[in-house]
């Protein structure tokens, strides 16, 4: 197995799911080509649904489909999922816990070209904000077929945040354990954890592989669940290093790292956390490794900054 | 669907309706009396006459199903419910009390017979285009009815159903729009009706029908016409009138959400009784 076009491994998982369980259907808001429904639709045009641009209107036909006992996976570009229709999102699906699967495509920074208005950076914090909701967010083209599966295997609504870039597999997939509500340790660490998820995963392990070289042992959380956070490998981790930090392609306000504070908060022996990723209202555009260096979030310059708190002891 | 219009029993339900509707909110102090008065017909009409619902099992997916998008209008669907023997009317003493089953928007999650927790305005017609197209993946024979309200027409959304629903042929969803000509902050004409409801959603495809919405023998005989054209979704516009029932909240604005005061509470039960007489012989 080789690390490929995540896209492409959302496009054959869904298609053998679809052969395999004949109550999936695939909505579009004149995305299936670009969302990778492409050979659903083909292969099950009575299961495919095309509602043209109507973000809203099709969150709302999504609940309608669930409720009657189908399981619809709709995908759109980020922002227009998770924002235009974000009131159907939290009435129709996250009240009403229907069992929907929003396929969110191109999270953080993928569409780095496009401009502002096609960056995610808030999805998570409004998505974790919905009741009911499960949050998950692969990285690679693995976890991307794994996410599917267990997405619609879970009964109620979840939300896939999905990469876009084609990213190496940080870790062998046979030896993966991938659940929902579990986080994996990549690489363990005693000095600093850097608890992180998705796009941002390969970045955090070249991160610790520079920090190795001045002597910081920084272990690597792959946190696929943002939603239901996993507490126990914070609470491990908490407990026996000296450091925690968070790493996203998402705003700092809000997301994984603030949910991972909620619950670290209480903790009077827990080690300081510090959040790292896009600083609220930054907004640049250009290629995708440009705009992640702009932001400070390759591998080295997470390096540097965990190095800089990690030896001055504060930021 | 019956066969025939038992007008007397359509208006009987109809007149139970609004007794509910103004016991309850005189009971309890407040709720939006204006907009439920004015669909209590309609409902009566689709609960009683029209909708194939097993009232012992009202979720079944074999149901008929109706969404009230226009979900203030709640007090209506409680006392169709109750009417239609799904809902005990004891409950309705329990309005907008803590963790009560009948709050000031219908919660799915807490009333049988309710299918979807509305309130927020627009969410309805996508919801009844997801039952529409469940019903023709599945092959099932279920009807879906919608009621909006005329004020409701200004949220977008409904637009991006409508425009699918009539692209995607679904004759099975059957929208009724109780046009009474008011929204909160004055008439509809006043605030922003560009062009007549007949017109717009004639443009978008759609079949239309505009009904006196106080008349069940019209109303009876729109839903039972539909779909009115083979391959279209249909609209029933019901030309309806704010706060039917009540003298004094007719065609008034004020009445949206009414808080009644010990001499309105008093002339309204005394109205709504006097007008019950007709249905005591």
């Amino acid at each position: 197995m080789t690390a490929r076009d995540p896209r492409k491994a959302f496009e054959e998982t869904l298609l053998q799911m679809g052969k395999e369980n004949d109550k999936i259907v695939a909505v579009s808001c004149d995305s299936a080509s670009g969302g990778g429904m492409g050979s659903f639709f083909k292969a099950f045009p009575l299961r495919s649904v095309e509602t043209g641009i109507s973000e809203q209107n099709a969150v709302g036909i999504c609940a309608g489909l669930s409720k009657q006992g189908f399981i619809p996976v709709i995908v759109v570009i980020t922002p227009f999922l998770t924002m235009r229709a974000y009131e159907q999102i939290r009435d129709d699906i996250g009240y009403m816990n229907m069992n929907v699967k929003l396929v969110g495509s191109g999270g953080g920074l993928a569409y780095s070209t496009l401009g502002s208005t096609h960056e995610a950076l808030e999805d998570i914090a409004l998505m974790r904000t919905i009741p009911n909701m499960t949050i998950l967010s692969p990285g690679d083209s693995y976890e991307v077929e794994q996410a599917l599966k267990l997405a619609v295997n879970h009964i109620g609504p979840v939300y896939i945040r999905m990469p876009r870039q084609i990213r190496p597999f940080p870790a062998d997939p046979e030896k993966r354990r991938i659940a929902i509500g579990r986080a994996e340790a990549l690489k363990d660490g005693g000095d600093v954890a850097i608890l992180t998820y998705g796009t941002m995963v390969e970045e955090a392990q070249k991160a610790a592989a520079e920090l190795q070289k001045d002597g910081i042992n920084a272990a690597v959380i792959d946190f696929i669940t943002i939603k239901p956070l996993d507490e126990s490998t914070l609470k491990e981790y908490a407990g026996k290093v000296k450091m925690l930090v968070t790493v996203e392609e998402h705003s700092v306000v809000n997301g994984f790292g603030s949910a991972v504070a909620q619950y670290i908060a209480p903790f009077i022996k827990a080690p300081p956390l510090y959040i790292m990723g896009v600083q609220e209202g930054a907004k640049t555009t250009g290629p995708y490794s440009e705009v992640l260096q702009s932001y400070g979030l390759t591998g080295k310059q997470i390096a540097l900054n965990i190095r800089d708190l990690f030896q001055g002891g504060k930021p | 669907m019956k066969e025939t219009c038992d007008s007397f029993a359509l208006e009987k339900g109809a007149h139970n309706i609004r007794r509910h509707i103004v016991k309850t909110i005189v009971n309890n102090g407040e709720g939006h009396g204006g907009p439920a008065l004015s669909c209590a017909d309609i409902l009566s009409v689709l609960y009683l006459g029209v909708m194939q619902i097993d009232k012992n099992e009202p979720q079944a997916r074999s149901n008929d199903k109706f969404i009230l998008s226009a979900g203030h209008k709640c007090l209506a669907l409680y006392g169709a419910l109750v009417e239609k023997g799904i809902v005990d009317a004891e409950v309705l003493g329990t309005y907008n009390h803590l963790g009560s089953s009948v709050p000031g928007h219908p919660d799915a999650s807490k009333l049988k017979g309710v299918e979807f927790s509305t309130g927020s305005l627009g969410h309805g017609l996508p919801l009844g285009c997801g039952y529409a197209v469940a019903a023709k993946m599945s092959g099932e024979t279920y009807k879906t009815y919608v009621l909006m309200g005329d004020g409701e027409q200004g949220e977008g959304s409904n637009w991006e159903a409508a425009a699918f629903a009539a692209h995607n042929k679904l004759e099975n969803l059957i929208a009724v729009i109780d046009e009474n000509c008011l929204q909160i902050n004055g008439r509809t004409d006043e605030i922003c009706r560009p062009s007549s409801l007949e017109q717009r959603y004639a443009a978008f495809g759609w079949s239309v029908r505009a009904v006196d919405g106080h008349d069940v023998k019209a109303l009876f005989e729109a839903f039972k016409a539909a779909p009115f054209d083979p391959g279209k979704p249909s609209v029933i516009i019901a030309r309806t009138i704010k706060g039917k029932g009540l003298s004094f909240a007719e065609d008034n604005v004020k009445y949206h959400h009414w808080h009644p005061d010990e001499k309105e509470a008093l002339q309204a039960l005394r109205e709504i009784e006097e007008m019950g007489k007709r249905w005591q012989q």
